[in-house]
């Protein structure tokens, strides 16, 4: 039986000619987990908001064709803090049970339960303000108060990527908990989420269905994941470089498949002179560091979190990312770095400028920082302006029109997107607008905090390609990301920060190896996607290059079960203080 | 990193903390009434002596009040120059000090107003505001409306904070010692914030429609202290308006 009809529906917004929705048509039968996905633009958000029935009423707009949808829906946005509609965290959950008639106990006793449900439940956030809360937790109270309303149809709009891996691995359990109870609309660009979970997949393209079908037949057509926007699973991607017969798209079936295969071709198609074996020993190593970050420590009054005894360096030409949960501490660093906060003990020097002495503003031309939620400060008329707005305000001007056109080529932005306004483009694009509105004071440094939140695959691709230009020049980069896959693609070296102490330090290779599984999942951070596959076929991996290498060398696997209680590789991280408490 | 905003409720278990929400609403609409019906200066001291009352009581943030009072100083001298520019201008400082004493219930009723509010709200839970207004009587969608403007006070100032973050690194130095460039360079920080608020709104909107809110308070009935509360604010407004229309004397002693 369906769920979900959507019939022939076209949407245009109030005051435009164009179509956002454009014929649209598909079912989504009772039970079903199905994955919505297509580039930045297609008109995923509109058309989930059209399933909840909130296109025009809320919208304004011309709605034609008809949605017709059985029993309640629940949604969550992508902006985790625009939905929360109280301020303290638990009253966001008991609110809509107290509105369906549940008393003030029964209310919070459930509520407590949601949030244990949704993943939050070890961390005391009953009598905090919504506003203290992390992007990941707000997103999950968001979830844990649609859940509260018991919706029969489940909308989550691209709320993964503000997850740190625990959290995602929870939200992912309870999805699959919820399979054939609860109808799911899944709007995801992680190709590798999707093959794991979804039952079927749309792909939007320009307001129009592009294709419809099974992720096993979707994931695999190169055509079909270009158009969508969707990079290769992880799975896929190792069986095609082994070779393997088939093509797996969980874990599991990639484990059989290997098994399967009893003996792996030999040779695969391993890069032993890989760009990583390239980064591991940039030109600068012997530079003097360009971030010098000297037995830190930062506290706040509150409970926010706080940094302890941190030391960190990053050389030009070298990419730094500072991996850590939610309070870890991350975008305390970053803040630090860019002189908005001083430390309490210790210095932090940023391209021989110690941060205390100097002002943020006068800092920020030869250090340039992306905050979290960058894309909500565009202000101008234009992505132009935006981006020279930097310059002008320094009055800087001398070659301007180049510049910006330099930068909006090093982030992979269209030309045609110069003139358009900003605030009307699709979150991707106004991510990569404020990198590029950072970047064109061409600075020595680059600070990014979390940037890969809210890109696609595309822009991610970009974001990628902007890093490693820059550290072909020489700049010392250092971003904060809580996805490995992006860690492993982008960086040198790898901090890890655990409630505001060094946990491990050292070359990425060695650190997000898959024998470092329990090591890093005790910090809440997981393993790259080849190092779960390789966990789980029981070699050592980090990239899938490395995953290649080591099947093609290795015996068949054991099938008994991944051997993830190897010892750890010879090296060991640099520091690895025991946590302390407080902190977040 | 958590956004540190200044809230003024503070979580403390006083006797005004106790009191049920629909008690305080009713209390500052009575407030409210009370500043524009009290006849003199010596009847709009008991707004003052009340408001100390309450502040002493419910320990309020003593910061919050002084900050609050001393904000409108500019406009009580601004009242007594003006009463009194005559006098002013002609050296006659016993003639200013007149004036200053006919507008000594206007500044009464300002001290008055932010004693009694800012103590009252010191002990409302921001969450229990829209169900005290739901309890008075408010429609359900107005009583949520307002509590949710209540939460936006709050989110767009950690909006603002973290807006003028990105805005220094951009190149407004937004310093406190140059007033002027000061207020030009928060008008650019406002613009984004404007954006912000603007854009929120079909989101907000949207959660609200698909969570719902019902009419029902689920607040009780209420206690003898609250009613008791009540009734002594009543009776304060009631002396008031008898003293400003009827027998009562406008003159306390």
């Amino acid at each position: 039986m369906n769920c979900i009809e959507v019939d022939d529906v076209s949407f245009r917004y109030p005051a435009t000619e164009h179509l956002v929705l454009d014929g649209v048509s598909f079912q989504v039968h009772e039970g079903e987990l199905l994955g919505l996905v297509g580039p930045p633009g297609a008109g995923k958000t509109t058309l989930c908001m059209a399933v909840a029935g909130l296109v025009p009423g809320i919208t304004g707009g011309e709605l034609s064709g008809s949605v017709r949808v059985e029993g309640a829906v629940g949604i969550v946005f992508e902006d985790p803090d625009g939905q929360l509609t109280q301020l303290r965290a638990l009253s966001e959950v008991t609110d809509p049970l107290r509105t369906r008639g549940a008393s003030r106990d029964d209310a919070v006793r459930e509520a407590h339960r949601l949030l244990e449900r949704v993943g939050l439940g070890g961390e005391d956030l009953a009598g905090r303000w919504v506003w203290e809360l992390s992007e990941g937790q707000q997103v999950l109270l968001a979830l844990a108060a649609t859940l509260a309303t018991q919706p029969d149809v489940l909308i989550l709009d691209t709320v993964m990527g503000s997850l740190d891996a625990t959290h995602r691995a929870g939200v992912l359990g309870l999805l699959r908990d919820e399979a054939g109870a609860r109808t799911v609309l899944l709007v995801e660009q992680d190709a590798t989420l999707l093959g794991e979970v979804a039952d079927r997949l749309v792909v939007l393209e320009e307001g129009r269905v592009r294709a419809v079908g099974t992720p096993a037949e979707l994931l695999d057509d190169d055509a079909v994941r270009a158009a969508a926007d969707l990079g290769t699973p992880g799975t896929l991607a190792a069986a095609r470089r082994l070779r393997l017969p088939s093509r797996p798209l969980t874990t599991e079936a990639f484990r059989a498949a290997v098994c399967g295969v009893g003996r792996l071709p030999t040779g695969g198609t391993a890069r032993p002179n890989g760009h990583h074996g390239d980064r591991a020993a940039p030109p600068w190593r012997e530079d003097r560091p360009r971030i010098q970050v000297r037995n830190v420590d930062f506290g706040h009054p509150d409970r926010s979190p706080a940094l302890r005894g941190l030391d960190l360096e990053v050389r030009p030409g070298e990419v730094h990312a500072v991996l850590g949960h939610t309070g870890a501490g991350k975008s305390t660093l970053v803040r630090l770095l860019c002189g908005l906060l001083r430390p309490v003990r210790g210095s932090v020097v940023v391209d021989d400028q110690d941060t205390a002495t100097v002002h943020p503003t006068d800092l920020a031309l030869r250090v340039a920082t992306v905050l979290q939620d960058a894309d909500q400060t565009l202000s101008q008329r234009t992505v132009r302006d935006e981006i020279a707005l930097s310059l002008r305000r320094r009055k800087r001007t001398d070659g301007l029109d180049d510049r910006v056109d330099r930068v909006r080529r090093l982030v992979g932005l269209p030309e045609d997107v110069l003139p358009a306004d900003p605030l009307l483009l699709p979150r991707a694009h106004r991510m990569l607008v404020a990198l590029a509105a950072a970047l064109v004071v061409e600075p020595a440094v680059v600070v990014l905090d979390s940037p890969t939140t809210g890109l696609s695959h595309g822009g991610r691709l970009r974001l990628a390609a902007a890093l490693a230009d820059l550290r072909s020049r020489g700049v010392a980069v250092l971003i904060t990301e809580h996805d490995t896959d992006v860690v492993v693609e982008v960086a040198d070296t790898v901090t890890v920060l655990d409630r505001g102490t060094v946990a491990a330090q050292g070359p990425v290779h060695e650190l997000l190896r898959s024998t470092r599984r329990a090591e890093l999942a005790a910090r809440r951070i997981g393993l790259p996607t080849a190092g779960v596959l390789a966990d789980a076929v029981g070699v050592d991996a980090c990239t899938l290059d490395d995953l290649v290498e080591a099947l093609s060398a290795a015996p068949p696997p054991d099938t008994d079960g991944p051997s993830s209680t190897e010892p750890p590789p010879a090296v060991a991280p640099v520091t690895a203080p025991a946590p302390t408490g407080g902190g977040a | 990193m958590p956004s540190r905003v200044p809230v003024l409720y503070r979580d403390h278990d006083t006797v005004v903390h106790r009191r049920d929400p629909r008690v305080k609403v009713l209390l500052l609409g009575l407030l409210f009434v009370f500043i524009f019906v009290a006849p003199s200066a010596q009847w709009m001291s008991l707004a003052v002596l009340g408001g100390l009352l309450l502040a002493v009581l419910a320990r309020t943030p003593w910061r919050w009040l002084v900050v609050l009072w001393a904000i409108h100083i500019p406009t009580f001298v601004a009242l007594i120059l003006i009463g009194g520019w005559g006098s002013v201008t002609s050296g006659d400082w016993a003639g200013v000090i007149d004036a200053g004493g006919a507008h000594l219930r206007l500044v009464l009723a300002w001290t008055g107003a932010i004693l009694v509010s800012v103590s009252l709200f010191s002990t409302i839970d921001p969450d229990d505001l829209s169900r005290g207004l739901r309890g008075v009587g408010l429609p359900a969608a107005a009583a949520f409306g307002l509590g949710l403007a209540y939460r936006l006070l709050y989110t767009t100032l950690t909006e603002t904070a973290s807006i003028a973050e990105t805005m220094r690194l951009r190149g407004l130095r937004l310093e406190w010692r140059r007033p002027i460039r000061f207020i030009a360079e928060s008008v650019q920080v406002s613009l984004p914030v404007l954006f912000n608020v603007v854009r929120r709104g079909p989101m907000l909107m949207s959660t609200m429609q698909i969570r719902g809110y019902s009419q029902d308070a689920q607040l009780g009935r209420l206690r003898v202290a609250d009613v008791a509360v009540l009734a002594i604010g009543v009776a304060v407004v009631v002396g008031s308006a008898v003293a400003r229309w009827g027998p009562l004397p406008t003159t306390l002693i």
